[in-house]
């Protein structure tokens, strides 16, 4: 069984292709400048080798029709028939989407109407599907919600402290982000160690253009940094993570700034970015080696914020079985991890510096023997669990 | 001595007469610039309750205190304000003269609704008591040694840079004063404790308090940060303030104020910004008010929990303002799946409690739960003395 999983979004739309015998990667890739003469087309080789197309896309069905040609001309496939269905992967499920979803008319629609609270993912997810649809008439196409995850959060952790009637009228409350990406983390884990999820306490650790840190007790998510939006939490690459609510009201009539300019300001100016100048974890890390004070400042503030939520989720959850961390390879910072478990070292996280340094292409264990709290890393590969979630739906 | 304690907000100066550390009178004027005034005033040979004064303006109302507290006769010997914001300029309590009026007006920008009043109360004791010993004592000063990633936020360096958005923290002397007190009360140095202090009043804030310093803060660049409060949200995803404020059309004075006056407590129960009332409405079977209980306490228990990690452990967890002090049901709440971690509330004690300072955790318990009625004027005091005679 083949399985497409095509994640369209406001930078183009990346796909990967997988063979669910063996749980094998046939092929991956990534179209950018979509509605441009020049949109790249990025083909990454089982072996790592990239090559570069460029032509022009005027739309996202000649996108999609372009993922086909390549997974033909490549010799990935013979024809449209050999794929068996597409997973794709959606923002926002609002409250009504608790798990993955075959789609149709009325799902399509309820994509769209989400658009209101992530404006930034949903319309183009909408986009993919709708392109996806008209180039795969025939093939079941399936939506995977990265707020799926979330929906056993708790009212008292899900709702902010502001008028119950903005919940009620505007859906105001903690949704959570990366859903797939923590359980899919989680679920690696559990494999790898042979225990099941029901049996563990875990905190997982997503770093990536956002990051993230869940509570998964027991299979469930029970808290997760990311709130309404994705712009809350830890500090990030170029979002703010959290900050006092009234500094946007501040920053807006000082610098005279529309809302639209400050939303601007705390999602793509801040973060890391905009305390030390670069968007490279790896950067950082050798910046703040060589002492640049602001770059010191900016890691140890991105460390804090993790070490902060933890004891909270700690306590949540009346204690930790597994910290897992999950990034993929450019964001695998080895001095990272060690600050960052060096700060939990007294709630019982030892890391094995060795091999936090090896690490590492494959899900393995960091953590030392007599480590109490268990910890893992695990490349991140949420293409994988959507594709898994999608086999589910259309079995 | 005799210290005066001041406390001027936009409309009200508070006060207490500071005999050699005891209160030797206290009082308010309530509705200043109104047409008319309140006087509430206790004293030994004197008390009155909200009777009627004429009070244009501070001055007046300071002047109609001092004639109250017999000040001509009985001479103060000083006087100790309270101000709100001391932004990075002032990391503890200092005697004012000139240079440092001006760095108060500088804070302004930080506090707009509370410094101003602050001076007022300043301007208008240099002028009644000329050559009086003045001395400001600040809500944020406890908390300037927290370290840089602590209170820096993850937003542009150049506007920390240019208008100094950082985050301050506030209830600082009542931080610093519970503190201490659990430190006396368990007989040993602060310098050797790791303390949890939640002060739980109409604002609530909570701070970890390493070795007898602030290390870190709830409240943030205002008091609207951190835990839920009567009518003020506390944490929330900054987006969706502009959200709410394009769906609701409000500009940033309505956004301001459904933030302070109409979240917390009051905005999810839709009852009661009062925590008693909450209780007793949750008791009934009112589901809302239940919910903010439960978010109220779910948020103060994460801050503890955290608090604790931060600072590699905890010694003491103190409770203090009107919900720390009175609220069983929160400090149960709070502190209930704790346990793992070696705090052990005595029940009894938390439930039968009197007034005053107490230990209500249990004798072997690993972490101290304690219960410590705040008193902001007697550090002012203590300070102001402080102060003045060195």
């Amino acid at each position: 069984m083949k399985i497409l999983i095509l994640f369209y979004g406001v930078f183009g739309v990346e796909y990967t292709l997988f063979e669910m015998e063996g749980e094998r990667e046939l092929a991956r890739g990534i179209i950018e400048g979509i509605g441009t003469k020049t949109a790249i087309n990025t083909y990454k080789y089982p072996d790592g080798e990239t090559e570069h197309t460029v032509k022009e896309v005027s739309n996202p069905v000649s996108a999609i029709k372009w993922i086909l040609h390549t997974l033909t001309s490549k010799t990935v496939i013979k024809n449209v028939e050999e794929i068996d269905a597409i997973g794709h992967r959606v923002i926002h499920g609002g409250t009504k989407y608790s798990r993955a979803t075959i789609i149709n008319n009325e799902v399509l629609n309820d994509v769209v109407d989400f658009s209101d609270l992530a404006p930034e993912h949903n319309p183009f997810n909408a986009q993919g599907i709708k392109a996806s649809s008209q180039v795969f008439p025939s093939t079941p196409q399936v939506a995977v919600f990265d707020t799926a995850f979330y929906s056993t959060l708790k009212p008292e952790v899900y709702l902010y402290g502001l008028p119950y009637q903005f919940y009620t009228q505007y859906g105001i409350r903690k949704y959570g982000f990366h859903g797939i990406g923590h359980l899919c983390a989680a679920v690696e884990v559990s494999k790898l160690i042979h225990r099941s999820l029901k049996r563990m306490r875990i905190i997982s650790l997503h770093i990536g253009r956002g990051s993230s840190i869940t509570a998964i007790d027991k299979g469930e998510a029970v808290d997760t940094s990311m709130g309404f939006s994705p712009t809350g939490g830890l500090l990030m690459k170029t979002r703010c993570g959290d900050i006092d609510p009234l500094i946007v009201i501040y920053l807006a009539a000082k610098e005279n700034l529309s809302l639209i300019g400050v939303e601007n300001i705390l999602n793509k100016n801040s973060g890391i970015l905009g305390l030390a100048g670069t968007t490279s974890l790896k950067e950082l890390a050798e910046k703040a080696e060589k002492g640049e004070k602001r770059a010191v400042c900016a890691l140890n503030a991105f460390v804090y914020r993790i070490q902060k939520y933890f004891g909270g989720y700690y306590v949540s959850m009346g204690g930790v079985d597994a910290f897992v961390l999950t990034s993929r390879d450019d964001d695998s910072v080895p001095l990272i991890r060690s600050k960052i478990i060096k700060k939990l070292e007294f709630l019982g996280l030892k890391l094995d510096e060795k091999k936090n340094e090896k690490c590492c292409d494959k899900t393995m264990e960091i953590s030392t023997r007599n480590s109490k709290v268990k910890i893992f890393f695990v490349p991140r590969n949420e293409e994988l669990c959507i594709a898994r979630e999608t086999k589910e739906v259309v079995k | 001595m005799r210290i005066l304690v001041l406390n001027c907000g936009s409309s009200s100066a508070k006060y207490q007469l500071f005999d050699y550390e005891e209160v030797a009178a206290k009082g308010s004027v309530e509705r200043i610039g109104e047409s008319v005034s309140l006087f509430t005033h206790y004293s030994e040979t004197f008390q009155t309750k909200k009777s009627p004064i004429d009070a244009p303006d501070h001055t007046k109302a300071i002047d109609k205190i001092l004639e109250a507290l017999n000040a001509k006769e009985k001479k103060i010997d000083a006087v100790g304000h309270r101000v709100v914001h001391g932004g990075e300029k002032f990391s503890s309590s200092v005697l004012i003269d000139s240079e440092v009026m001006k760095r108060v007006q500088d804070c302004i920008p930080l506090a707009p609704l509370h410094n101003p009043s602050n001076i007022k109360g300043i301007e208008a004791c240099s002028a009644l008591l000329p050559g009086v010993p003045q001395v400001a004592v600040f809500d944020t000063a406890f908390h300037q040694t927290l370290p840089d990633y602590a209170y820096i936020y993850g937003i542009p360096y150049s506007y920390y840079k240019k208008y100094r958005v950082r985050r301050y923290g506030f209830h600082g002397t009542s931080h610093y004063y519970v503190s201490n007190r659990a430190a006396r009360l368990l007989n040993r140095p602060i310098e050797e404790l790791k303390i949890v202090t939640c002060h739980l009043g109409n604002g609530c804030s909570i701070a970890a308090v390493k070795y007898g310093k602030s290390v870190d803060t709830s409240m943030g660049f205002t008091p609207l940060e951190g835990l839920l409060m009567g009518t003020r949200s506390g944490d929330f995803d900054p987006a969706v303030v502009l959200f709410l404020m394009e769906k609701e059309n409000l500009d940033t004075v309505g956004a301001n104020s459904v933030f302070n006056k109409r979240s917390g407590l009051l905005g999810i129960s839709q009852t009661a910004n009062d925590m008693r009332e909450i209780l007793r409405e949750s008791k009934e079977g009112n589901e809302l008010a239940t919910l903010a209980f439960e978010v109220f306490t779910y948020r103060l228990k994460k801050y503890i929990a955290s608090y604790s990690g931060v600072m590699g452990g905890v010694d003491a967890v103190v409770f203090t303002g009107g919900i720390g002090e009175n609220a069983k049901e929160v400090r149960e709440s709070s502190l209930s799946e704790l346990e793992f971690m070696g705090v052990e509330l005595d029940r009894r004690k938390n439930d039968e409690l009197s007034a005053g300072e107490h230990i209500i955790s249990k004798e072997d318990s690993n972490v101290a739960v304690l219960v410590i009625p705040t008193n902001e004027e007697l550090v002012i005091a203590k300070e102001t003395e402080r102060i003045c005679i060195s």
